[in-house]
């Protein structure tokens, strides 16, 4: 993946968990833990999944995703499932 | 008897008549009704599913069990409007949002008064027990293909009120025309005593049914003391119900009850806000927004 298209993923998926979590202006960092840091609770978890398959094209399962602790730990899951694709 | 469920053109559709098991007091149970839309919910889920209530697991293999999430049911008049020996028509549907989350929508219409109408919605997910703890139900999800479910393109509204109100940042909701806001107040409040034989389902956890039935149990302790020229349970019956789900309990625990608001309209209706917690640690079990009609005015 690009230099570009990585930045653009971030900002892709930095937006749809500000909407996951009801937080228009949630600040996401690199290190930002999805449940202690984000307030991703298990419905935002599946919110997630489902925003990232309609909007990404990405099918993740419950546990790969729930697996994902940091913001950086998903952009390297999808980043991986997009270059399967 | 009810007559087989059948599916058409994506809905549920069945028959019920109104007979004594339907009924409490002068008019529908409204226990009845939450077992009855609870049923038929999971009859939509497992037929979708092509599985059984008891044979849905996990990836893992763990058996699954029903967590309801919310149920909002909304009667045109109140449940004393529903008499015996009518019968009630139930058409329903059901959708998902991802794999984890089911949403029905169902339309209970009495055949003898088409006007009088129960609109109700209700929002499941799965769960397994690590242990015998009521306490510590861990969401899960399902092995089996939901394709036959229709999934939804956006978390239906039901889904979306309850996760803004449990991240505090949704604090009214609507119900029957009216405004609600949650309320941490406390009018009244007392302790129940579960009875396993009725509060208690065949997985031995708290059924949802039994919420309601202690919540208004509860209040209508209050309401006969404050009046005792009268009686609560037999006067006034619901017109509207929200529930809001958030945990179980342990059949020997003890629930509090909470009257948070109550508030009588100009043309009689109640409108009231409660709650139901654990005893043991005090972790709030649901939240409640209710709407009594008086029997003379149903």
């Amino acid at each position: 993946m690009t230099k570009a298209g990585k930045s653009a993923l971030e900002e892709q998926l930095k937006q749809l968990i500000r909407e996951s979590v009801f937080e228009d202006d949630l600040i996401i960092d690199e290190d930002s833990h999805l449940v202690n840091d984000l307030g991703l609770d298990s419905m935002g978890y599946v919110d997630l999944i489902v925003k990232i398959e309609l909007s990404i094209g990405i099918v993740c399962s419950s546990q790969s995703i729930k697996s994902v602790e940091t913001f950086c730990e998903l952009i390297k899951l999808i980043s991986k499932e997009l270059e399967h694709e | 008897m009810s007559k087989e469920a059948i599916r058409e053109s994506g809905q549920y559709l069945d028959q019920v008549p109104i007979n004594m098991p339907q009924m409490c007091l002068h008019g529908l149970s409204e226990n009845w009704l939450f077992k009855y839309l609870g049923a038929k919910h999971w009859d939509m889920l497992s037929g979708g599913l092509k599985t059984t209530s008891s044979q849905l697991q996990n990836q893992d293999g763990q058996r699954l069990y029903a967590s309801f999430v919310r149920i909002r049911m909304e009667s045109n008049h109140s449940l004393f409007s529903f008499q015996e020996n009518d019968s009630l028509a139930l058409r329903a549907q059901m959708q998902r949002y991802g794999n984890d989350m089911y949403f029905s929508n169902c339309e209970l219409r009495s055949k003898q008064d088409a006007s009088n109408v129960i609109h109700a919605q209700l929002m499941t997910v799965f769960s397994i027990r690590e242990s015998e703890n009521n306490q510590k139900l861990l969401r899960s999800q399902s092995s089996a293909e939901a394709s036959e479910i229709p999934a939804a393109g956006k978390m239906p509204a039901l889904g979306m009120e309850y996760r803004k109100i449990k991240m505090n940042k949704l604090h009214n909701l609507q119900l029957g025309d009216l405004d609600f806001e949650l309320n941490d107040a406390v009018v009244h409040e007392r302790e129940y005593i579960l009875n396993p034989y009725y509060d208690v389902n065949g997985v031995g956890l708290i059924y949802f049914a039994a919420y309601p039935a202690i919540n208004d149990f509860c209040e209508s302790q209050y309401f006969n003391q404050q009046h005792p020229d009268g009686r609560w349970e037999a006067d006034y019956s619901s017109a509207a119900r929200d529930i809001l789900y958030y945990a179980n309990c342990d059949p020997s625990d003890v629930i509090v009850y909470r009257l948070n608001q109550v508030e009588q309209l100009d043309n009689g209706l109640v409108k009231m806000v409660s709650s139901l917690s654990r005893k043991s640690d005090g972790a709030l079990m649901a939240r409640l927004f209710t709407i009594k009609k008086p029997r003379n005015k149903s």
